[in-house]
């Protein structure tokens, strides 16, 4: 973007595009978590199924009628299957966080639409009155931090 | 060493010792001048080397300028470096506020505004916190675009202000340098008066102080002798000593061609004495 339309960004404009994207974000999330809970549930049942079978050669393995191969193998399934578990219930975790996220973000600028942004825009103000920005701010902290130490 | 000296006075012995005086006092008015013009140059040479120092920052302290150099090409660039300090400190003031130059404020902003605007996919989604932090920059960032779009003056007069300084320092400089060309010119000058002053003053001394009887050409008579391998009779070996050199006994009275200034009289006696020879009385019978 040219300097001159990044000067012509307001506040509220840029609030709703923020919005727009979070709402479209937001009407993703349900089928998406859908997607990732029927994941899930095939993960946990796979992984239920490989652990009995891996217990029952187990068990049976003390009357020398099992190979040894068997067992390995059947451990090999269940650690796969195990894994798979875990990243799908970390990806349905995720989009849980993402819906909660969502919905916080999206009520918090929608209250900031209304032109209650002020906060936000609390070092501009500073910049715009002949204050020190920020970085310069940050600049004289790690100076003085280096100073001391 | 009488014939090096007779040409290194060559021009002066037709004159007469008054018109001779009267160069040598010449000769002393004009050095005289030259030093004091020379006095000048240094002191002006002088003031332009502090100047193109203080010009380039190589010191901080202005040159101390006189009626002379007032409303000259150093006052000039005294005048445009304290304009091109005011320029700087100005400028140092707002990168020091705003840290960020230009350009990375444009880019920072784009790269913020992209943050905030562009679509998220369920699986790469970013947090309220990362959003608020983006839109607090992006707004202040928009205020030092529009300081830096306020103040565009600020490094147009500090280029400014700098390209006039480094015309008029180079001015100062060539000048500097004619200055050099003129001190070497006049110490030049200076020497050869001096020379021939000292000349005139060697001259001058040599004619009040010379003897009444000046030293006689060289007698080739007395070289052949001498180289013959013969003796020197007492009455000429008497007149050596007189007169520094051999001359013919009958015309060593004779009138000499420069003007006497002064009579000096010879401490030495002109005759050899010789008592009789002192013998034992028994030898003497």
């Amino acid at each position: 973007m040219q300097a001159r339309e990044l000067l012509s960004v307001l506040p509220a404009d840029l609030i709703k595009s923020i919005l727009a994207r979070r709402e479209k974000l937001a009407a993703q999330l349900p089928k998406e978590l859908e997607l990732r809970q029927e994941e899930n549930d095939r993960a946990f049942q796979l992984a239920k199924a490989s652990r009995e079978e891996l217990k029952a050669l187990q068990a049976e393995s003390s009357n020398s009628k099992v190979n040894e191969e068997d067992i390995l193998k059947a451990q090999h399934t269940y650690d796969e299957n195990e894994q798979f578990r875990r990243r799908s219930a970390s990806r349905l975790q995720t989009i849980k966080n993402n819906i909660s996220d969502c919905q916080e973000a999206i009520s918090f600028w929608q209250q900031l639409a209304d032109g209650e942004w002020g906060h936000l825009l609390e070092d501009a103000e500073r910049v715009r009155v002949g204050g020190a920005s920020s970085y310069s701010e940050a600049k004289r902290l790690n100076s003085e931090k280096e100073e001391r130490a | 060493m009488s014939s090096k000296s007779s040409s290194l006075f060559a021009d002066l012995q037709q004159k007469e010792t008054s018109e001779v005086e009267a160069m040598y006092e010449t000769s002393l008015a004009q050095l005289s001048a030259t030093e004091s013009q020379l006095l000048e140059l240094y002191k002006k040479k002088k003031i332009h080397s502090e100047t193109i120092k203080f010009a380039v920052s190589k010191t901080l302290q202005a040159p101390k300028l006189d009626q002379e150099t007032q409303g000259d090409l150093v006052e000039l660039a005294i005048e445009q470096k304290a304009d091109f300090d005011a320029c700087l400190a100005r400028r140092d003031a707002l990168v020091e506020r705003l840290v960020l130059p230009r350009h990375r404020v444009l880019h920072t902003m784009g790269d913020f505004y992209e943050k905030l605007t562009a679509p998220l996919t369920p699986s790469d989604s970013t947090s309220l916190a990362n959003e608020m932090e983006y839109f607090s920059r992006f707004f202040e960032l928009q205020a030092i675009l529009e300081i830096y779009t306020e103040e565009k003056d600020v490094q147009s007069s500090l280029h400014r202000a700098r390209t006039n300084l480094l015309e008029t320092v180079k001015a100062v400089n060539k000048n500097d340098r004619r200055l050099a060309q003129l001190i070497n010119q006049h110490r030049s000058g200076a020497k050869a008066q001096r020379m021939e002053a000292g000349r005139l003053k060697a001259y001058l001394e040599k004619v009040n102080a010379a003897p009444v009887n000046p030293v006689p050409e060289p007698n080739p008579e007395v070289n052949e002798r001498l180289l013959a391998g013969e003796a020197l009779t007492m009455e000429e070996f008497a007149s050596m000593l007189e007169h520094g050199g051999l001359t013919e006994l009958e015309t060593s009275n004779a009138p000499s061609s420069k003007p006497k200034q002064r009579q000096k009289k010879s401490m030495r006696t002109s005759q050899p004495r010789r008592g009789q020879r002192q013998t034992s009385p028994r030898k003497r019978d």
